[in-house]
């Protein structure tokens, strides 16, 4: 980063934390504990979550001026609480305009690697503690007056819509793109689209009434519903249509033809089991956030619930880490997850085939299936090259083996040599010793007969 | 019901969220300007590679070194630079100060061309060709072996396979015995149709991995690490720390197919090791053939093997001279926690460098 613009950076964060100092000490130092009643408060909240949702807006790039709202936090009555804040608020209003936007900028141009890919991942979170945290303004700060049924009706139904959205931007998070993508197709089923679906469940509509009744329950919130209409819907793709996908296919094309039936019977087996998936891992979402509730009341009689967001932020997450690992151990849980990676892997393979089929019939480019063998071919070579390797090494071992063998023999034999030489010497002079009293012995034999 | 909440102190909500607006501020800069962290940096030597595979020396950092080298091996899922984050919290290193002499095997990254790769390939092939030349080089019949997770269950399978080659085996969190209930891969992998999975991908992609592993806790993982980051984003060393554990969880190899087959079908599905049934290349692997001294690692928060799934190993084997020791913390906490480098690394360094004195040099000049 250039140093101008860092300079600019570190003189945002300057303003911003005399800023914050400045706020603080202007807050109403003799407000009530619960300040329900209070309009600085009350106010501040609304400000706060009106920030939180900017910034969810401007992670996902729907706003390009997040900043703008403490520009606004500043006209909140009650801001001007003492002369620092004061004169910080006009300080900061000059200002912020100008550095507001700088800093737009200056996260844009944060560079690849790990900074910016964990800030993306930060974002992410940064959605469901934002979520979670409208959620719970929502429900601690907004309730009706215990007599007001029909605000209460309406806040129940609220608590599930906006728990829904906790709950899709958790389910999300961490997921491969590829695999985002396909989540949150069938994810956003969840959420049950009713002019989509019913054009869709038309044909089944005719073959099974009851499940036109656990969709219109399942639109109305009834996670139950949802799971058996899922249920319903398998059972009656498979009695219908499945069927008619995997009956064997006739003609000149049969083979192709069966190919793209069996990809999509594939990917509707899919569908269906990610779906069931959903449907439990929502329902666990919304029970493990009613045990919350539950748990919350039971703390608050005994006067220790969670008086700030970041203390319910941290019941939240460790109940619900506490209520998925029960769910994740259960055998249905475990057989729901297979079904869903093994009818996806199924999809996949079914999808490659049709692809590289076509690719074969009509471009000129190598596909999976080609490299599959050269591949193969390769490994083999390389495990052959590896053992000949081997083989020469040990070969090489023996030859070394022989040749000091072969050496060790060249010198006995050289050896012998030498000994049959001295041997050979030794008997030469043996023989000559004999010739000598041969001689001797004829010429006493000569002087006796004379 | 959703019953009221009526203890709300609304200044103390807006304290604590001012103060984490003021860290977000300073924390800017740090995220801002980082393009990448540091890490494996302790200084080694490349020594041997083959494929994609290398084999790595680090250099002595005392005078007085082990006569026995001893040969990490890790697990082919993630990187082995695990244990070697940050120059203050380097296993590694600390091995290196206490006198070992430390070998390392880099798996590198497979792609289509490695899907054929077999655990006979990594075992037999690689890890014993790394073993060769190690004791080629130094001149010892036998050499340590230490296995991280996945590459502990290899080198238990090596030893049982090679106990002529090996002096003292360590096992550092890893899964022998794959039967257990406790834990989630364990328990979800029982219903994984391998076959179809490695048909579909040939090599298993190292997201499709991460994912399975942060759904183990999935809201500690994906939001609360995040979120906590906040309140230490205005300290830039404890931001570096943080990515660089956020470096290495996502610096995520794939997984070759074949290998990953039979791994996950006759280990995890089946439980082959613990009872002596499986094979590789045509050889049985019996645990009982483990006569050298052994020492089991484990931590006790282990959530991914847990500890269940490493102890049964000593009852496995034959070694008179076998230990167990587990340590408070989590699977990767064993590597990076400030207790690794006070207890865990010094503990290991001490039992090998007891097991290794008067290194016996090799008659010949290479065994095989």
């Amino acid at each position: 980063m250039a140093d101008t613009q860092k300079s600019m950076v570190e003189l945002w964060q300057e303003f911003q934390e005399k800023m914050i100092e400045a706020w603080k000490d202007s807050m109403p130092r003799e407000a009530p504990y619960n300040a329900m009643s209070s309009d600085y408060s009350r106010q501040m909240m609304e400000k706060w979550q009106e920030m939180q949702q900017k910034m969810v807006e401007y992670w996902k790039g729907e706003d390009t001026r997040p900043f703008d709202i403490w520009e606004s936090m500043a006209n909140i009555p009650g801001w001007d609480g003492s002369d620092q804040g004061d004169k910080m608020q006009e300080f900061y209003k000059d200002m912020m305009q100008t550095t507001s936007r700088n800093l737009e900028e200056l996260w844009k141009m944060a560079p690849p690697g790990v900074g910016k890919e964990t800030y993306g991942r930060m974002k992410e979170a940064g959605e469901v503690y934002s979520e979670l945290m409208a959620f719970w303004m929502e429900t601690a700060v907004k309730l009706p007056d215990s007599g007001d049924v029909e605000k209460w009706q309406e806040f129940l139904q609220n608590w599930f819509d906006n728990y829904n959205r906790v709950l899709d931007s958790f389910f999300r998070l961490g997921l491969p793109e590829p695999v985002k993508e396909l989540v949150k197709g069938p994810g956003e089923l969840t959420h049950l689209q009713q002019e989509v679906l019913f054009n869709f469940m038309q044909p089944w509509f005719q073959v099974a009434p009851e499940m036109k009744d656990k969709l219109v329950q399942a639109m109305r919130g009834d996670r139950e519903a949802y799971k058996d209409f899922v249920r319903l819907f398998h059972k009656t793709h498979e009695d219908t249509y499945g069927r008619t996908l995997r009956v064997p296919a006739f003609g000149l094309s049969r083979e192709h033809l069966e190919q793209l039936l069996s990809s999509i019977d594939s990917y509707t087996r899919y569908v269906y089991n990610i779906n069931e998936l959903n449907a439990v891992l929502y329902r666990q979402g919304y029970e493990a956030m009613e045990d919350l509730m539950n748990k919350v009341t039971r703390l608050a009689e005994e006067g220790k619930a969670p008086t700030t967001f970041r203390e319910f932020y941290k019941l939240w997450w460790q109940s619900n880490e506490e209520a998925f690992y029960e769910i994740f151990s259960t055998e249905e849980f475990g057989r729901l997850l297979g079904e869903v990676v093994n009818s996806w892997a199924g999809f996949k393979i079914d999808y490659d085939n049709l692809m590289s089929r076509f690719i074969n019939e009509n471009l000129p480019i190598p596909t999976k299936g080609d490299m599959e063998s050269v591949y193969k071919t390769i490994h083999e070579v390389r495990n052959n090259v590896k053992a000949r390797d081997e083989q020469v090494e040990n070969l090489n071992g023996q030859l070394e083996e022989m040749e000091s063998q072969l050496s060790k023999r060249e010198k006995e034999v050289k050896d012998l040599n030498k000994t049959v030489k001295t041997l050979s010497e030794t008997v030469e002079k043996m023989n000559k010793k004999i010739e000598d009293l041969e001689a001797q012995v004829k010429a006493n034999k000569g002087g006796e007969s004379s | 019901m959703i019953p009221p909440l009526t203890k709300l102190d609304y200044q103390k909500t807006m304290l604590d969220y001012l103060e984490l607006n003021k860290k977000m501020l300073k924390g800017i800069n740090n995220l801002l300007t980082i393009e990448d962290v540091d890490v494996d940096l302790t200084d080694k030597e490349l020594i041997h590679q083959e494929g994609k595979m290398k084999l790595y020396h680090y250099k002595p950092l005392v005078k007085k070194v082990s006569p026995v080298p001893t040969v990490v091996v890790y697990a082919l899922v993630n990187r082995q630079y695990m244990m070697d984050l940050h120059q203050n919290r380097s296993v590694i290193r600390n091995w290196l100060e206490h006198g070992m002499d430390v070998y390392i095997v880099d798996w590198g990254y497979p792609d289509q061309v490695d899907k054929y790769l077999t655990m006979e390939d990594y075992i037999d092939g690689y890890v014993n060709d790394c073993v060769d030349v190690i004791r080629e080089r130094t001149g010892h019949d036998k050499i340590n072996m230490l296995g991280v997770c996945q590459g502990g269950t290899f080198g238990t399978i090596y030893a049982a396979l090679y106990p002529e080659k090996i002096r003292n085996l360590v096992t550092m969190v890893a899964p022998i015995d794959f039967s257990i209930k406790e834990g989630l891969l364990f328990h979800w992998s029982k219903y994984m149709d391998i076959d179809k999975l490695v048909d579909a991908y040939g090599i298993i992609p190292g997201d499709f991995m991460n994912f399975g592993f942060l759904m183990l806790k999935p809201f500690q993982l994906m939001v609360d690490k995040y979120v906590g980051l906040m309140d230490n984003i205005d300290d830039p060393e404890a931001v570096k720390d943080f990515l660089r554990m956020e470096k290495w969880i996502f610096d995520s190899p794939g997984q070759a197919g074949e290998a990953f087959r039979t791994f996950i079908k006759e280990l995890y599905q089946e439980n082959k090791l613990i009872k002596n049934e499986f094979e590789l290349g045509g050889r049985k692997v019996d645990l009982r053939n483990i006569e050298m001294p052994v020492l089991n690692v484990f931590a006790e928060q282990d959530h991914l093997v847990p500890p269940s799934a490493s102890r049964p190993l000593n009852d496995a084997i034959s070694s008179k001279d076998n230990d167990i020791v587990s340590f408070p913390g989590g699977h990767i906490g064993l590597y990076v926690s400030s207790g690794s480098q006070k207890h865990v690394a010094p503990a290991i360094a001490n039992w090998l460098n007891e097991r290794s004195k008067n290194g016996r040099k090799a008659s010949s000049k290479k065994k095989k």
